[in-house]
């Protein structure tokens, strides 16, 4: 059945349009974030201050932190973890200079010592926050020893494009691109008497239904590797990377420098489309789902939009922004709730972000519906049978003929 | 095996389809007759669980079928008017597919001798976007007997088929109708003719009238009083007196 539907995608004339509306839109959306892109030192505004224009640190700053010993330089650590922001602070500068200067990993008995002491001091922190991020630091602290296999040249790549700030947009424009392909290619049967075949067979509804999406969601997989792919070699291109791109570790990439998975790049991508899957299966199930209990397309589409206007409500509550800050911040926001607790990942989970846990979900539900209710449309022509009921097939219609 | 079929009831925004339709078909083949707009798409659509009813009931031996859902399409074969297929999968592709979505066991059915009952064996490995409308119908028409259905429904099968392939049809189609529900429109009156164990009148969502072709023919020999009536008098008995000299064309 898979095979049969995909198969009716694959060769739609409608694919070639789908594609190019697909690239229309992501050319919009590339000229609109261009200056979002990772520019060529590979740094950012914030490390810009400490770096030179190839990316290296500037050579006062090495000279400062090289003068310190081990010692000062895991407290400065600690110390940076404890009192920088959401993001780590200065704390990702500081690692990377004792990566570079292999300071980390030549004292490993001192260093024990001082995240002993380290975790002695938190018996004198008072505040819960700070407490968080005190062991926060040092969680962290242990894992970089860990991922000591970082490339000292910090390789960028577009990665940045589609997991940075304008992520959302981007599933905005692949759902965009699904809808155009599903209502052109599926709806195609919608009118024509095909479609009554197929209904009226055993397995041509729910089967039918399963076997469109199940291939709808292949097509993006596909698409989704092959765009980070093609990410993967403009960064090649660009930046260069003296190491196997694919078995390069995720921190290698300046957007998931701070991330505390043990990841590969390949990891990373078969993960995060994993998850796109995941949530995209999640808002076509949902559309379904609501279509089906409402029996009425209208119906589902106020709902969502209400449910929807809701949780944007109660987001806009999130005075302090840290929603917007969190949701950016790595490869987690790809992953949906389910994805996100089967894995071991929740053991590293950020302690400070627990607290946000309901704006988490309500995050995820937000976008969720939001597509959903774009969605909806087209799963009125994906699964006709919940709608048009009242549409009429055959010779019949208007004013009776007067026969021979 | 019977359909029963009980104050079946369609409405659309501004007119109604079916209205209060009842009748009771048996194995055989039945044939709806009556002119265009009298409701024989909209009762074989509903009969198919294709579109659903405003009011009254049908059941097969006694069992409701829109409840039957899947148990009820297992049973079913259907042909819309105009059947159309994906243009870039061949006749063979199709009959496969529908095979898998018609939940059939692969020693149930012979795609071979189905194309070739259909005379479709040398255009089988062709891609249906070349086909004639003809060819299209004959395609439907094998889909629709495809793992032999106990129910068959069927508008306007030998529409634009050649006289052979009508022929063709038609030897089938007697062939299947032994213990089997075969339910048609058509227009060709010749073809009812020939097959029909019964005919359905339908005239503005209305049973008019029902039998075999004898009973009918009786019925207008003694309203009328004409000695000799064939299936062409029935309709025109029925259907035609609309029909005025000013209509024709000379």
């Amino acid at each position: 059945m898979v095979v049969y539907e995909l198969r009716k995608l694959l060769m739609s004339k409608f694919m070639p349009a789908s594609l190019a509306v697909l690239a229309i839109l992501l050319g919009i959306l590339v000229f609109l974030y261009r200056d979002s892109f990772p520019q060529e030192t590979g740094e950012g505004e914030y490390y810009g201050l400490f770096t030179d224009e190839n990316g290296r640190i500037k050579e006062d700053i090495q000279a400062y932190y090289e003068e310190l010993s081990a010692k000062d330089m895991m407290l400065m650590t600690l110390n940076s973890g404890i009192y920088s922001d959401t993001e780590g602070g200065d704390f990702g500068l500081i690692s990377r200079v004792m990566q570079q200067s292999d300071y980390a990993l030549s004292y490993p008995a001192e260093m024990e010592q001082i995240v002993q002491r380290s975790l002695a001091d938190i018996q004198r922190v008072d505040e819960d926050y700070e407490k968080r991020y005190y062991e926060k630091s040092i969680y962290i602290y242990n894992q970089k020893v860990d991922i000591s296999v970082i490339a000292d040249e910090q390789p960028e790549s577009f990665l940045m494009m589609f997991h940075g700030e304008n992520s959302i947009e981007y599933g905005m424009v692949l759902v965009l691109w699904v809808i155009v392909l599903g209502v052109y290619t599926f709806g195609f049967e919608e009118d024509k008497s095909f479609a009554l075949i197929v209904r009226s067979t055993a397995g041509g509804r729910s089967a039918l239904t399963a076997a469109k999406l199940l291939s709808l969601a292949i097509i993006i997989l596909c698409l989704g590797v092959v765009i980070l792919t093609a990410e993967l070699l403009a960064g090649y291109f660009i930046y260069g990377m003296d190491r196997n791109v694919l078995t390069a570790s995720i921190q290698s990439i300046q957007a998931y420098k701070l991330c505390d998975m043990k990841l590969s790049i390949l990891g990373a991508i078969l993960l995060a489309n994993a998850a796109r899957l995941q949530l995209l299966l999640m808002v076509m199930g949902l559309t379904v789902l609501l279509t089906e209990l409402m029996k009425s397309i209208p119906a589902a589409v106020v709902l969502t939009v209400a449910l929807e206007g809701t949780l944007i409500y109660l987001l806009r509550m999130d005075k302090s922004g840290y929603m917007n800050n969190m949701r950016f911040m790595s490869i987690r926001q790809h992953l949906p709730l389910g994805l996100l607790f089967a894995t071991d990942y929740m053991k590293s989970y950020d302690y400070g972000r627990i607290i946000f846990w309901p704006v988490n979900v309500m995050y995820e539900c937000m976008v969720i519906t939001g597509l959903a209710a774009v969605v909806i449309s087209a799963a009125a022509i994906i699964c006709p049978e919940y709608v048009n009921r009242r549409k009429r097939h055959g010779t019949g219609g208007g004013k009776p003929s007067k026969g021979l | 095996m019977e359909l029963a079929v009980e104050n079946l009831q369609k409405d659309y925004k501004k007119k109604r389809a079916l209205d209060g339709f009842s009748c009771r078909i048996q194995e055989g083949v039945t044939i709806l007759l009556g002119p265009n707009g009298a409701g024989k798409s909209t009762f074989m659509n509903i009969l198919a669980d294709l579109t659903p009813r405003s009011g009254g009931c049908v059941s097969l031996d006694g069992e409701d079928i829109f409840s039957m859902g899947k148990k009820y399409r297992k049973r079913l074969g259907y042909l819309p008017q105009s059947p159309e297929f994906y243009p870039f999968f061949t006749g063979r592709d199709i009959l496969k597919y529908f095979a898998r979505l018609k939940e059939l066991e692969k020693d149930s059915y012979d795609i071979d001798a189905l194309l070739k009952s259909v005379h479709l064996t040398s255009a089988a490995d062709r891609k249906c976007g070349g086909y004639s409308g003809g060819m299209k119908r004959r395609l439907g028409i094998a889909v629709a007997m495809l793992g032999s259905p106990d129910i068959l429904i069927m508008d306007e099968p030998t529409a634009g088929l050649d006289p052979r392939e009508r022929l063709l049809f038609k030897r089938n189609i007697k062939r299947m109708s032994e213990n089997r529900i075969i339910i048609m429109a058509t227009h060709i009156i010749s073809d009812a003719e020939d097959i029909a164990s019964r005919i359905l009148l339908l005239k503005e969502g209305k049973n008019i009238g029902e039998g075999t072709i004898d009973e009918l023919t009786q019925a207008v020999i003694s309203e009328s009083g004409q000695e000799q009536v064939d299936l062409d008098d029935v309709y025109m008995h029925w259907f035609g007196e609309e029909l005025e000299m000013d209509d024709v064309l000379v």
